[in-house]
């Protein structure tokens, strides 16, 4: 038997799901994260898992991992003490970044600091030229000198960003080399290979990002591949990315630690755009609702939209990732009535203490949550994970006393109301993904996780048109999931800037050949097969003189139609096509893939043993009270339909249904229609 | 706001702020020039029937009290309201409040037969012709020496472009693609907005739509209100100056502001400023009102959503014919880069005295803006660089300033050097911070920043500095900024260049800008010998 495990490190909970290749059957286990000590979480929770489910460590042939790590070290501050070598005359170049502040009118809100140290940068001699000529030769002894003073200083980590690397990377090689020559047991990140684009900051902040995480995260996964392996599971563990893909230990300590800080959305959406398949839906929009914030993904056509730049707490990282708004707005969102009278919601969060009043944690503040108790939605006495019952007499003095009172509506009113305000946030949310890109939301279905996003999915889905909610059977553990649904793969880009008329698909051909073949050597040195690799090639191309681009695939390695799909995409985001304007191509993309060991959902443990109906409880329904069920998840068999008004509880979320029909899929997906 | 739902304005809020986010995405992702896609030197506004500015996507401060009464001042000047289908692109500084380079569009938004409000959206545009690139030189006395001046024309007309609006924008600039690249793209966003809106009043229903709107503006000067209530009920005066000689930049023209808290009224007087100047150093009202409405955001309640209500409860008053309310035919190329920062600094330094909890030192005090303009050998076309370069923010009570950022009216991103080497014929040799600009306090002054470009072929040069020789103020016993300067540095060595000034520099020539520190806050503490100075620590300079 070779059983094949996905473990989420979250916030709160670490997630392992484990998966039996033949029946599908999956067992899952929730353990507290760790913070700080983040490998031994894994690796106890994975032993209480595998006893869980009556395994030996021996019969696992895949471990999938999305990891924290690298973020955190952000987040804190915790990572090495990395140095920066830059071009003369350029020190400053993190510090000044785009010169802007924050927020407009607020002086007290700055820019982060650097991850590396003024004190840390050093300036070299040499310059290169925007078409790639060296105007300054490389002064390589000024380098051996940076190096034997990092060697003292015990930095063991470099980043190098030399200006124009990207088209002659030949100065930013050598300084690499030169330090690694001159410096023991160095880690060296060179912004040619982390990034090779133009945009020195961008191309700053991710390369030092990649210096400043890579040596945490390589002391991390060394110590989970250890004690995995001494756990008895001989397999090396796979990491997630946040473009969506998998890579080896190897490579996430490495070049490419930096993509790991942004994958913590990342397996949830494969996983999201896995249920979506299965239940028919290629068109979809995801949308992950948690305690303190609210994730917006989009899959269109199969596939899930992505983008090559995010940032961190404000510093930039370019690498490739899915395209996901992040709005401050979560079941402890606080509700609040401003000096103009209106009503306000978030992004301030009560978070895990107090947490909102219904929490009986000492909270008096309302919160998103305390409006979905008054309401109904989370029955008052329901117990949820650990030691808190809900109190809704707590949550309804919350709403009345700071809701309420200042709005002179009444309880059920104003708890109405800050759903209606926190949705509204939402729907905004929603549509910057979407209208913003031309695509209409009507034509999407909505697909909703995270333990507080069904709850608010039919009531977006409403406001936005939306005929179709889904609800996967474990909302809670997608990310989980997807970490065994992911694909290996690998991105990689080049830059070329040229008008696409010169370019010939000969020509092409030569400009992707380097790309590919790198992607073939990694894929060699993972030890897969090349035959498994699967290319998809892109362009990113816009009129000449805009400065924004739009990726446009190139289908069959022919430029001719990539031209086409352009005037056709930017007509349809933008509302105009300029054929008129000659098309530059600035960068050429390839991206290799290779399938997951099973592409096959897991099936969700289910218990068809008795009534699904566990009670009735009284629920605002369109601005009425009604008696309606409450069903039990996991008793809703494959097939169930049912009309609500109804609620539906599992362990990790309720599903609020109002006056729509229900029918639950074989994968255990609710699918929820309402009328047009 | 009796009778309106608070619930529903809040939701229409958020449903008129996506429009206005909407519109200026359509705007950044599709314009030509640097300065609108990566600097977004541009805001979006929406406004409801009766031209009240109730929704804006702001990127730059400035724009805020501009945007407010366009609709306003463009159906005024037309005697007449914009009929169906038509949008209005202008420039003329009296209507925009802003200088030439700024371009206005504008259109109403119709559902069926109803008026149910307008869409906006300023641009500060590369090259609208003008003594030098950039339209914003010095040497110009009136607003006939600056540029294409235009009163409201008719860029849409049933929903179709006049191509002959374009061709005039076209023959008139030195960069005539990406002038009309832009405004298709100011047209564009236009469009988008426009639609937005129409849908999202059939989302809530027209009714429903303009009582909430109302309610929302309404919100906002009420919020207000209860902030300006909380002030001690007193006046306090403030006086600074510009520096301007149209000989040799040694002279000075005061600014004064004197903000009295009244009730729930602020009362804002530009009594004791100068006369307007036979330079491009004037601002028309509008701006001298944006100034207002800025600082009045930043000292009291930088959240409160930016709407008409802010107007309600403020009354600012300028004497026309002073620097403040300049009067036709006055030229304005620096009204936004320079007087508009030493506008906010008297109103911060008499807020000062209002707010001492939020008090802050003086900043910059210049967008210090280079422009440089020629050939490209490269490819034989006209270009034309613009950019602003940031400084040290003024410290605060509790907080250093910060080092090399853009404070108060602007706030543009850089141009990223790999960009500027790629399109223009410049090199730069240097972009740093320069420690020890800030001025010393318990919390310092942050520091200004230098970039020093090598001119790779014959370029015109305009520069807009100031505080060259009056540096930015500390407060409370805190030490002024550093001074700014620019140098050229030629093969017959280097030599000062004006703070403001236009003229051409052969190839080879290197420019140095070095842009003026903030004001600290607070006497330094003593440090006994042999202590580390915390400043060296923190700054760059420690390395």
């Amino acid at each position: 038997m070779s059983y094949r495990i996905g473990c989420d490190v979250g916030g709160t909970f670490t997630d392992i799901c484990i998966v039996e290749p033949n029946s599908g059957t999956a067992s899952v286990a929730k353990v507290p994260t760790t913070s700080g000590r983040q490998a031994r979480g894994v690796l106890d929770g994975t032993t209480q898992a595998l006893l869980f489910a009556g395994l030996v460590p021996n019969a696992v042939a895949g471990f999938s991992h999305g990891t924290t790590v690298a973020v955190n070290a952000v987040l804190e501050r915790s990572g090495a003490a990395a140095a920066l070598i830059v071009t003369r005359g350029f020190r400053d170049i993190l510090s000044i970044g785009r010169q802007t502040r924050p927020h407009l009118y607020d002086a007290t809100i700055r820019r982060p600091p650097p991850l590396v140290s003024p004190a840390l940068t050093f300036e070299v001699t040499e310059r290169i030229g925007p078409d790639g000529a060296v105007q300054v030769a490389l002064d390589e002894d000024e380098v051996a000198e940076i190096a034997a003073a990092l060697g003292k200083a015990g930095c063991r980590s470099v980043a190098v960003v030399l200006l124009h690397s990207y088209i002659n990377p030949d100065h930013e090689r050598r300084v690499g080399a030169i330090v690694a020559a001159e410096m023991d047991d160095v880690d060296i990140s060179l912004s040619v290979d982390v990034l090779p684009q133009p945009g020195e900051y961008e191309r700053a902040s991710t390369t030092v990002m990649n210096a400043y995480v890579r040596p945490v995260v390589r002391r991390y996964l060394d110590e989970l591949s250890s004690g995995l392996a001494a756990m008895g599971i001989a397999r090396a563990p796979t990491i997630m990315q946040s473009n969506g893909g998998v890579m080896t230990v190897a490579s996430a300590g490495s070049g490419r630690a930096v993509q790991t800080c942004l994958s913590g959305p990342a397996a949830g959406l494969i996983a999201a755009q896995a249920f979506a398949k299965a239940a028919g839906y290629d068109n979809v929009i995801t949308v992950d609702m948690g305690g303190t914030s609210f994730d917006v993904g989009l899959v269109r056509e199969g596939e899930i939209l992505s983008r090559f730049d995010g940032e961190i707490e404000g510093l930039p990282i370019r690498t490739p990732m899915f395209d996901i708004v992040t709005l401050g707005a979560g079941g402890g969102s606080l509700a609040r009535v401003d000096h103009g009278g209106l009503l306000k919601v978030g992004p301030e969060s009560a978070g895990s203490t107090p947490g909102p009043a219904a929490y009986g944690r000492g909270g008096t503040r309302p919160t998103v949550t305390d409006a979905n108790v008054v309401l109904g939605r989370l029955r008052s006495g329901r117990r949820l994970g650990g030691s808190i019952v809900i109190d809704g007499a707590a949550a309804a003095d919350a709403i009345a006393n700071k809701v309420g009172t200042p709005t002179g509506l009444d309880v059920s009113a104003a708890a109405a109301g800050v759903l209606q305000v926190v949705n509204a946030a939402m729907i905004r949310g929603i549509r910057r993904l979407t209208v913003e890109r031309g695509l209409d939301p009507r034509s999407f279905a909505l697909l909703a996780f995270g333990g507080a996003g069904p709850l608010h999915a039919v009531d977006l889905a409403r406001e936005l048109g939306i005929g179709t909610v889904l609800v996967p059977p474990a909302p809670g553990l997608l990310c989980a999931i997807g970490l065994l649904l992911a694909p290996w793969r690998l991105d990689l880009a080049g830059t070329v800037i040229a008008r696409l008329s010169t370019i010939d698909d000969g020509s092409l051909a030569r400009l992707t050949r380097p790309l590919r073949q790198q992607a073939v050597d990694q894929a060699r040195a993972d030890g897969l097969p090349s035959e498994r690799l699967t290319f998809a090639i892109s362009a990113d191309l816009r009129y000449r003189g805009q400065g924004d681009q739009l990726t446009i695939p190139v289908d069959a390695g022919s430029l001719a139609s990539a031209a086409q799909a352009f005037h056709r995409e930017h007509h349809r985001m933008f509302g105009f096509s300029r054929t008129d304007q000659p098309v530059e191509i600035t960068t050429l993309r390839v991206t290799a893939t290779a399938p997951p060991a099973s592409n096959d959902l897991p099936v969700p443990p289910s218990n068809t043993n008795g009534d699904p109906c566990l009670c009735t409880a009284r629920l605002m329904v369109d601005g009425a009270i009604h008696d309606v069920p409450v069903l039990a998840r996991d008793r809703l068999v494959s097939g169930a339909r049912f009309l609500g008004p109804a609620l539906i509880e599992q362990e990790d979320t309720t599903v609020f249904i109002g006056r729509q029909p229900v029918e639950v899929d074989r994968y255990g997906t609710l699918h929820v229609r309402l009328p047009p | 706001m009796t009778g309106v739902d608070p619930i529903l304005v809040e939701v229409v809020r958020h449903g008129l702020q996506a429009v206005a986010e909407e519109m200026g995405a359509a705007l950044a992702r599709t314009a030509h020039s640097v300065n609108i896609r990566d600097r977004k030197d541009f805001s979006c506004g929406v406004f409801t029937t009766d031209g009240r500015l109730v929704a804006q996507a702001e990127h730059i401060p400035v724009h805020l009290g501009l945007l407010a009464g366009i609709v306003e001042r463009a159906c005024a000047e037309m005697r007449s309201d914009i009929p169906p289908g038509a949008m209005l692109v202008f420039n003329d500084p009296w209507l925009t409040g802003s200088h030439l380079p700024d371009i206005v569009a504008v259109a109403p938004v119709d559902h069926g037969s109803r008026r149910v409000g307008y869409v906006a959206n300023m641009a500060h545009q590369v090259d609208v012709g003008g003594h030098a690139p950039g339209s914003l030189s010095l040497g110009a006395t009136t607003i006939f020496h600056e540029g294409l001046r235009i009163p409201p024309l008719t860029l849409v007309r049933h929903g179709e472009i006049d191509r002959s609006i374009l061709r005039l924008f076209r023959i008139n600039s030195r960069t005539p693609d990406e002038v009309v690249g832009d405004l298709l793209a100011q047209a564009a966003a236009v469009s988008t907005g426009s639609r937005r809106l129409t849908e999202l009043i059939d989302r809530i229903g027209w009714e429903r739509y303009a009582a909430a709107a109302a309610a929302l503006i309404h919100a906002t000067a009420r919020r207000l209100a209860s902030r300006i209530e909380e002030l001690p009920q007193t006046t306090a005066c403030f006086a600074d100056v510009l520096e301007w000689d149209a000989q040799d930049g040694s002279g000075e023209l005061a600014i004064e502001a004197t903000v009295t808290a009244a009730g729930d009224r602020l009362i804002v007087d530009f009594a004791g400023t100068a006369d307007q100047i036979t330079g491009p150093l004037n601002a028309t009202r509008p701006l001298t009102l944006s100034c207002v409405l800025y600082v009045v955001k930043a000292m009291l309640d930088p959240d409160i959503p930016s709407n008409a209500g802010l107007l309600d409860r403020i009354d600012v008053r300028t004497q026309p014919g002073t620097l403040v309310d300049a009067r036709f035919p006055a030229a304005v190329g620096l009204c936004t880069s320079i007087a508009s920062q030493r506008f906010c600094d008297v109103l911060i330094g008499a807020f000062n005295r209002l707010t001492p909890d939020r008090a802050m030192a003086a900043s910059t005090g210049s967008m210090n803006a280079l422009i440089v303009g020629g050939v490209d050998p490269r490819t034989d076309r006209q270009f034309s660089y613009v950019e602003t370069y940031g400084g040290g923010q003024g410290a605060l009570a509790a907080l250093d300033g910060g080092d090399g950022v853009h404070c108060h009216m602007t706030n543009t991103a850089n141009s990223p050097v790999e960009m500027i080497e790629r399109a223009y014929p410049i090199t730069v040799l240097r972009y740093g911070l320069l420690p020890g600009t800030g001025g010393t306090g318990r919390c310092r002054g942050g520091d200004g920043m230098t970039r020093e470009l090598r001119l790779d072929a014959p370029a015109t040069v305009t520069l807009h500095l100031d505080r060259t020789h009056h540096p930015p103020w500390g407060i409370e016993g805190g030490g002024p900024g550093g001074c700014s300067s620019a140098v050229a540095v030629t093969e017959d060595g280097a030599r000062e260049l004006p703070a403001k000034c236009t003229m051409d520099l052969p190839a080879g020539t290197v420019v140095r800008l070095c842009t003026a520190g903030g004001g600290g806050y607070g006497t330094p503490p003593e440090r006994a010998h042999g202590d580390p100075d915390p400043d060296a620590a923190a700054s760059p300079a420690g390395a």
